[in-house]
């Protein structure tokens, strides 16, 4: 989307149009829910994350000042909820799924699948998906947000290094040690080595 | 290949689009991290279930309406607090006015006993004179008879022989 067509889809769900917000959630609701099941490993954790966001940003839209970018604003609301999920998770009880789908890593099967423009790439399979979210768990989560976060959110080292207050050279270093880290994980031939 | 925080940084400029003149191992190392970038950003994407929008549409219309109707909830509140803030004033408010509502009604001069002030004077003359006035009606009024009074008309006066028990009648008989 252009960034004029997304300041004037930001500013006329400022002012209240439900349209607007609509089409805001169209536009990112996929990568919203992309971001908090890749950060929480479970579907049920982003649907309801993912609703849970709409409603902060009914509430909190009005703050936002049209200046800076708006993917950082929004991802840094649900960094912040990510984080909540992930405390609340290692405080509380553990909940086992009795579906068994609750902490599945690969791809949709179809029924569930949108029928709306695939956001997924066709080369995702269902064992190297589950490798995948295996390794993503296994990095601290500072690292693994900030590697979600490049993607998901587009955001530049710089405005990570915002979002999480350190230096910029620091965010790097963790971007790419972790990197590094999930090719290893996966079983990919790590080429610095 | 080690690097300092420092070559990290130049690095992570560059990543972001500033022009920064790379050294050849760092200009490596930035391909490198957008390759790696790139390659697995093929695999995070994932298909988002249809429930997990509608369910999203649902939070989202919900929100909507509770935003709409928060002025409103708003409005109602504030009324209500400036009511029961307004009921707890004059609670504590309503004793004194009426204490000072009392004081207010006697002159101050005849609650200290100051008969000579000029206006209690005046003011005593004036209610002697109507007093006066009241009493010179009342003797002119004065009706002859109480039927008169009562503004009924006079019965005849009862025939003496038929009521013996009259004591002047009774004289005269006798007499």
């Amino acid at each position: 989307m252009q960034s004029a067509q997304l300041r004037a889809m930001v500013a006329s769900a400022q002012a209240g149009s439900a349209e607007a917000y609509r089409a805001l959630l169209s536009h990112y609701g996929p990568r919203l829910y992309g971001y908090f099941f890749r950060a929480t490993g479970r579907h049920h954790d982003a649907e309801d994350l993912l609703g849970e966001m709409m409603l902060r940003l009914v509430s909190r839209l009005k703050s936002y000042d049209d200046r800076g970018r708006f993917e950082p604003w929004l991802f840094r609301i649900a960094a912040n909820m990510v984080r909540d999920r992930i405390r609340r998770r290692r405080s509380g009880p553990v909940s086992v799924s009795l579906a068994g789908d609750d902490d599945i890593s690969g791809p949709l099967p179809a029924w569930l699948a949108d029928e709306g423009p695939a956001v997924v790439a066709d080369i995702e399979t269902a064992e190297a998906a589950a490798r995948l979210q295996a390794a993503l768990d296994k990095l601290d989560e500072k690292t693994r947000q900030m590697v979600l976060l490049r993607h998901f959110a587009e955001m530049s080292f710089k405005e990570i290094a915002d979002v999480y207050d350190c230096p910029l050279g620091t965010v790097l270093a963790r971007v790419h040690r972790g990197l590094r880290a999930l090719r290893r994980l996966m079983g990919e031939r790590d080429e610095t080595h | 290949m080690k690097l300092t925080e420092r070559r990290y940084e130049r690095i992570a400029r560059y990543l972001d689009g500033e022009a920064v003149d790379l050294d050849a191992e760092e200009l490596t190392v930035a391909r490198r991290i957008a390759n790696q970038e790139r390659r697995l950003g093929d695999l995070l994407d994932v298909r988002v279930p249809a429930k997990a929008m509608a369910s999203a549409r649902g939070h989202l219309a919900g929100g909507l309406v509770r935003r709409r109707r928060a002025p409103l909830r708003l409005a109602y509140y504030s009324a209500a607090t400036a009511a029961a803030a307004a009921i707890l004033v004059a609670v504590m408010h309503l004793p004194r006015a009426a204490e000072k509502a009392v004081a207010n009604e006697v002159p101050t001069a005849v609650l200290f006993g100051d008969d000579d002030a000029p206006a209690v004077k005046a003011e005593l003359a004036s209610i002697a004179s109507r007093v006066g006035r009241l009493a010179d009606q009342l003797v002119v009024s004065v009706p002859a008879t109480p039927h008169e009074a009562l503004g009924l008309e006079a019965y005849p006066a009862p025939e003496l022989g038929e009521y013996q028990w009259n004591d002047e009648a009774k004289d005269a008989s006798s007499g």
